[in-house]
């Protein structure tokens, strides 16, 4: 688990057993944040598939939505597998609506 | 004046922000998007003070609200660098848009150094308070 800042964020990492490492984040996404959950992401996409679980990601911004894409375009260059849980907070879902960003995803449902 | 606090500009500081916001929503009578709207866009015009306005030097950013004829007002102001265009922009130039979105209506001000970004939103709980401010 890795936390930091006052905006409460952090990322949880198991193993599923789908094989895929699923990584839980929790709190805000923001300016304060973003830049150290694109490395954590990295990191594990770089080893296997990855599933995201936004489903506790209390506020997402601009700059979530940014990191988002740049796991999507190094995703493609690199052939990684990426998915992300259907299951959001209505900030989260408002966000990713608004910039366009909701279409682009891999949505799965994990339930 | 229904606000009116001054914030360090720094990433960290985005949260107290929204914290602020947020009741501010509630005193408007706002629920669900209209609520989550706002915080998102005065959370994006204090993340734009930081990014752009200051660009990692220290600064304060200053918000203000005040509510009149069933609108909230809120003036999200920096002495940074001004309004100019970023070459080297780390985002994805989501956050103007973001805001253009979610609010009645919004105007950015800008003379040589700072930046204030003006950002109306429907108040319906103060819609009975004609000139109230």
């Amino acid at each position: 688990v890795s936390e930091n800042g006052n905006s409460g964020f952090g990322v949880s990492i198991r193993q599923g057993a789908d094989g895929r490492a699923r990584l839980q984040l929790a709190g805000d996404l923001d300016l304060a944040t973003a830049a150290s959950f694109v490395n954590t992401a990295r990191e594990q996409l770089s080893k296997g598939p990855v599933v995201l679980d936004l489903s506790e990601v209390g506020f997402m911004d601009s700059s979530g939505v940014r990191a988002l894409d740049t796991l999507l375009k190094e995703c493609d260059r690199n052939g990684w597998s990426l998915a992300v849980g259907a299951q959001m907070t209505e900030n989260v879902i408002q966000v990713l609506e608004l910039t366009g960003m909701m279409g682009a995803l891999p949505i799965e449902d994990l339930s | 004046v229904v606000l009116d606090s001054s914030y360090p500009a720094v990433p960290d500081g985005l949260r107290e922000i929204r914290d602020a916001v947020e009741l501010l929503a509630r005193d408007c009578g706002l629920r669900g998007r209209e609520a989550g709207g706002m915080v998102l866009a005065v959370s994006e015009a204090a993340a734009n003070a930081i990014v752009h306005g200051y660009r990692g030097d220290e600064g304060v950013i200053r918000v203000r609200a005040r509510r009149e004829d069933g609108e909230l007002m809120v003036v999200v102001a920096d002495d940074g660098r001004g309004f100019v265009p970023r070459t080297d922009s780390p985002g994805l130039g989501l956050g103007l848009p973001i805001i253009a979105n979610v609010a009645l209506r919004m105007e950015v001000v800008s003379e040589g150094t700072g930046t204030e970004v003006h950002i109306v939103f429907p108040c319906p709980g103060c819609a009975g308070e004609v000139g109230a401010r």
